[in-house]
């Protein structure tokens, strides 16, 4: 069904791509990931077309959520116990990383070559506490620097990016290159919001802006619940 | 489901089982259950301070039902109450303070772990020895007391009161001092205090049992409800959603416990309960000494 959209959508972007001469076009399948109580990460769908498709013609799909500073902490043994006894704050990285290349008969090219500031893999220049913090996020599912973007037929092509739940909310930036030749890569650039909305919006700023409000309303309910069960339970037995 | 303060996605039915659980264990051993939800939600993934702001929510809830059949019996001494009450919304702000300075610091993690492995390991291990003993004796012979009048230091404090419903006449010293102790535990760890209160109560304020626990459920109703209103509003770290599911469990939990337990003998209710203390202990002294399989970790900045 998706795939099936994404042909259509690709179908009517191609048109006029090849009649303005650019060498690409792309698109992403939303502008707007809306975080509510049931949300359970999303995918993005990222596809577009390149006119004149040659054999040797690599894309390149770059994801960047929004910068977010961290705290990397290291442990070290103290009289037996583990304890945090180093932190560093991280800054500048994305909170959220994502790059899929399709694959040709050559190997996939190094991170670095696509983009500069690309951290996932080349951490050589990197601090040990930046090592860290990257090493972290991609624990979490937040860093992916080896996924895989797909020819379909045509000169047509997709990738999925896969959001995590925990994934920062925030705008975050698509670049899709074309790589074709020696020449350097065509670029076109996309963004999408994660936003929290409706009744868990409203909860996350009343915790916010009204935080005294919100603790006794939270009490209350705590309150009123059990007395309640009190009352009903008394009841049945 | 997504939790808004947490930040996180969990399932909603294993949240809901944990305040059964932890419900039906408390209505089971008469205990609030804070100290075996605090450690269950940081087991789960939940930031240790969303999991100790929105475990005492659930202490609230919980305890509201014993308070009003305490209340029935006319087995709270409010005087008393209301002494103890004082005292830990002292200690409930300092210790939102504390915490929000720990968390800061990065050590609150730390501080909770070891305090637990502390508290929990002292509490199981002389539950352990004393249900033993019983167990070996075959007897339920009541602890020795010596009666009340007797003169020793607390009688000589000033500012003295009478509490009625409690028959004694000691100062407001001790029960504020207790009270801010107490008020301190839940604020940094999610805890009633309920295993501190009620032997504090019965063996050095001497006040009767069921007053003693009667008076206890009453302090940890007002001490949680302030605690959740002070970390909410100093820390930002109470999650209503998380805190709902965890109640509508807990108070379904308690009433289903409170019906097991009436049928268990008590003794071998408390070794169980020993037991259990001691293994959450156990778990919780693991984390801290086994070598981490990453030395480093990594949380958001704000």
């Amino acid at each position: 069904m998706r795939w099936l959209w994404c042909l259509v959508l690709c179908g009517w972007m191609i048109v006029p791509a090849l009649a303005s001469h650019a060498p690409m076009s792309s698109g992403i399948s939303q502008d707007e990931v809306s975080v509510t109580s049931t949300y359970n990460g999303t995918d993005i769908l990222v596809f577009g077309a390149v006119a004149d498709p040659a054999n040797r013609d690599r894309i390149a799909i770059t994801v960047r959520g929004p910068a977010e500073a961290v705290w990397v902490r290291r442990k070290t043994r103290v009289a037996g116990i583990w304890l945090n006894t180093e932190s560093t704050r991280v800054s500048g990285l994305p909170g959220y990383f994502y790059l899929a290349q399709t694959r040709g008969t050559e190997p996939p090219l190094p991170p670095g070559r696509i983009a500069a500031d690309i951290y996932a893999s080349d951490t050589s220049g990197m601090s040990a506490p930046q090592r860290a913090a990257v090493s972290g996020l991609q624990k979490k599912g937040m860093y992916t620097d080896n996924a895989l973007a797909e020819w379909l037929e045509g000169g047509l092509f997709r990738a999925h990016i896969p959001l995590p739940a925990s994934a920062p909310r925030g705008r975050y930036t698509v670049q899709v290159y074309l790589f074709r030749g020696d020449k350097p890569p065509a670029i076109s650039r996309h963004s999408f919001f994660v936003e929290q909305v409706g009744f868990e919006q409203r909860l996350y700023r009343f915790a916010h802006h009204l935080p005294l409000i919100y603790g006794l309303f939270t009490v209350a309910m705590a309150v009123l619940i059990g007395w309640l069960a009190a009352v009903l339970f008394r009841r049945r037995f | 489901m997504f939790l808004p303060i947490a930040e996180m996605s969990v399932h909603g039915g294993v949240i809901l089982a944990m305040g059964f659980g932890v419900g039906f264990l408390s209505g089971m051993f008469g205990i609030g259950g804070g100290f075996l939800l605090t450690p269950l939600l940081m087991f789960y993934g939940i930031p240790p301070a969303v999991a100790v702001a929105t475990g005492t929510s659930q202490l609230t809830a919980v305890t509201m039902s014993g308070v009003l059949t305490n209340w029935k019996r006319r087995t709270v001494d409010f005087r008393l109450g209301w002494a103890l009450v004082a005292g830990g919304a002292v200690g409930a702000l300092g210790g939102a303070g504390l915490f929000g300075w720990l968390q800061h610091l990065g050590q609150i993690e730390t501080v909770i772990t070891l305090s637990y492995v502390v508290m929990l390991g002292t509490v199981g291990a002389l539950m352990l020895i004393e249900t033993l003993r019983t167990l070996r004796c075959k007897t339920d012979d009541p602890v020795e007391t010596r009666g009340p009048g007797q003169h020793r230091w607390i009688h000589r404090l000033p500012l003295k009161v009478r509490f009625a419903e409690a028959r004694l006449y000691i100062s407001v010293i001790p029960p504020v001092l207790l009270g801010v102790f107490v008020g301190l535990l839940s604020a940094v760890l999610g805890v009633g205090g309920g295993f501190l209160l009620v032997p504090v109560m019965i063996y050095l304020l001497r006040v009767p049992t069921a007053i003693a626990i009667g008076t206890s459920l009453f302090q940890i109703l007002f001490v949680s409800a302030l605690t959740t209103v002070f970390q909410a509003a100093g820390n930002y770290s109470v999650d209503i959603m998380l805190a709902l599911i965890l109640i509508i469990g807990g108070v379904v939990g308690v009433q289903y416990g409170v019906r097991v337990g009436a049928r268990l003998r008590a003794v071998e209710l408390r070794l169980l309960l020993a037991l259990l203390v001691l293994a959450v202990a156990a778990k919780l002294l693991a984390d801290i000494i086994v070598t981490p399989a990453d030395l480093y970790s990594v949380t958001g900045a704000s």
